[in-house]
């Protein structure tokens, strides 16, 4: 085992060079091809893209960047806090999960996205109608996740907890909260490139600011880098955020390690 | 002393008994074996002891009274270690303490000197991941030494280890035993271990199990692995080969019965 995973160590070195590399050739040929069709409002240089980003770096992400993070973080928290709430409710009464399960299944069927302009009917062009956007569109993954989480903890362990003499609630915070502690981290990292696509096409919808306002102003006004250059600062800011949780991950799962 | 009087116990949705009148007793301090062909009912006997099942007739009695009245009198050792892997060595001895809502200082110390007991001192902080099989067979034992029962339950703990970590582990257990003043009941499938290690073997019989065989071993308790080579003792390993054979031949005609039936 400890063999092998060292092995897997190295050639996931290897595998990241790779990527990396291949990356910056199709920087290279992007690059390349914007010159040779040169119209820049049809595909912006990736320089361009750069360059319209430093231009406007200071109301990118002094104004619409926080505006952004503001609505993933609080969407996101609440989504996760709210599936959370859901999953435990569900493990606890199989009355509950049997109820709300197939329901859950079915509003996920329902794309959150054409449901946004509904919610600007309920809520307007306001921070509410945006986290509730977020919270919708992880809500349901967050719950699932964590409902089997809780499943896959094994009978026999469950078992020798009560011949320990543990109630139900003791099961559930000793050992079942453990045993899905992965699953809500898979959820998390789901959520958070999630979150940021939903908070950008709730802004897009409309916003007083945001990046994705931000990029639909610049797609207005036939900018094509400009429109670009937001949703780069857009994946960054998923990337930054699942390498934070990375990092909690490992550090709250060392015993995985 | 474990007497079990008269035992009846159906699963749900079985129909038939898996015991019927079953009776056993085992003296304070002693080492009992159990076997039994498989789906003979040896782990029902076990989840029966430590309180997963609840019989529909009869009565378990630890020195006379009912066990419903004392808890935890009887501690779990299951097959595989169950060990928690989010939690270290030392957590994992102390969980039957922490759900027992032990005081976090004593019951660590309590851990502690168990893991000493068991030959892991130094382990304390590692996690289960970093043990081999055998050290976490004994990292489990110390568990089940700290859910404070006078009575052991080892359900076949050795059947999962390679040959020779398995012979050593018999040799330490039997060791262990002769220094706790506990009395273990261990059920296994190998009639070599069950010879080597108790004072006496218990063979579960019948469909449903009405009654046990009972073989007292020929040995004295400080005992060698040269001994299982002396005539009397592979005369009885022999019986009980033979005995656990024709009672799996007759598990086999039941069943056929049974699905004929259905």
């Amino acid at each position: 085992m400890k063999a092998e995973s060292g092995e897997n160590r190295i050639t996931g070195r290897k595998r990241r060079v790779i990527s990396i590399g291949f990356l910056i050739l199709l920087v290279l040929i992007w690059e390349l091809l914007s010159a040779l069709i040169a119209r820049p409002f049809l595909l912006p240089s990736p320089s361009a893209v750069f360059q319209s980003l430093w231009e406007h770096r200071e109301e990118i992400f002094l104004t619409h960047l926080p505006a952004t993070f503001g609505v993933v973080l609080a969407g996101g928290l609440l989504a996760v806090l709210l599936g959370a709430a859901f999953a435990v409710a569900m493990d606890w009464s199989p009355w509950l999960m049997r109820a709300l399960y197939p329901l859950l299944t079915v509003t996920q069927t329902i794309p959150v996205m054409c449901l946004a302009p509904v919610l600007v009917l309920w809520f307007g062009y306001t921070f509410r109608m945006r986290a509730v956007v977020v919270i919708l569109v992880n809500f349901f993954t967050v719950t699932v996740d964590l409902c089997d989480g809780f499943a896959s903890t094994r009978q026999e362990r469950t078992e020798l907890m009560r011949t320990f003499g543990a109630g139900r609630l003791q099961q559930f915070t000793m050992l079942r909260m453990p045993t899905a502690l992965p699953n809500l981290f898979t959820a998390l990292k789901i959520s958070v490139p999630w979150s940021v696509i939903g908070a950008a096409v709730a802004e897009w919808l409309g916003a007083p600011a945001g990046l994705g306002m931000y990029s639909r102003s610049c797609m207005l006004n036939l900018d094509a880098a400009g429109l670009l250059a937001p949703l780069m600062v857009l994946t960054a800011l998923a990337l930054g955020m699942n390498a934070v949780l990375g990092l909690a991950e490992r550090k709250l799962m060392r015993w995985k390690a | 002393m474990l007497t079990l009087e008269n035992i009846r116990f159906t699963y749900p949705n079985a129909g038939i008994p898996i015991f019927d009148g079953l009776s056993l007793q085992a003296e304070r301090g002693s080492f009992v074996s159990i076997i039994g062909a498989s789906g003979s009912g040896k782990t029902t006997l076990f989840r029966l002891l430590n309180g997963l099942e609840q019989p529909e007739a009869g009565r378990i009695l630890i020195d006379g009274e009912p066990v419903t009245a004392r808890k935890h009198f009887a501690s779990y050792m299951p097959q595989q270690d169950l060990l928690f892997p989010w939690l270290t060595v030392e957590k994992n001895v102390m969980l039957p303490m922490t759900v027992q809502k032990q005081p976090a200082e004593r019951s660590a110390d309590k851990a502690r000197a168990m893991l000493a007991q068991v030959g892991l001192a130094g382990w304390e902080d590692h996690y289960p991941r970093e043990l081999s099989g055998g050290m976490r067979q004994r990292v489990s034992f110390a568990r089940t030494l700290c859910a404070g029962g006078d009575v052991l339950l080892l359900d076949e703990p050795f059947s999962a280890l390679d040959s020779i970590t398995r012979i050593s582990l018999q040799e330490w257990l039997l060791d262990q035993w002769r220094h706790l003043e506990k009395t273990i009941l261990f059920i296994t499938h190998d009639v070599e271990e069950a010879i080597f290690l108790s004072q006496k073997v218990l063979v579960l019989t019948g469909h449903p199990v009405t009654g046990l065989q009972e073989f007292p071993v020929p040995m004295p308790a400080e005992r060698s692995r040269e001994m299982l080579l002396e005539p009397q003792v592979a005369r009885l390993k022999e019986d009980l080969i033979a005995l656990l054979r024709s009672e799996a031949k007759a598990g086999e005609q039941y069943n056929l019965n049974e699905s004929g039936i259905r």
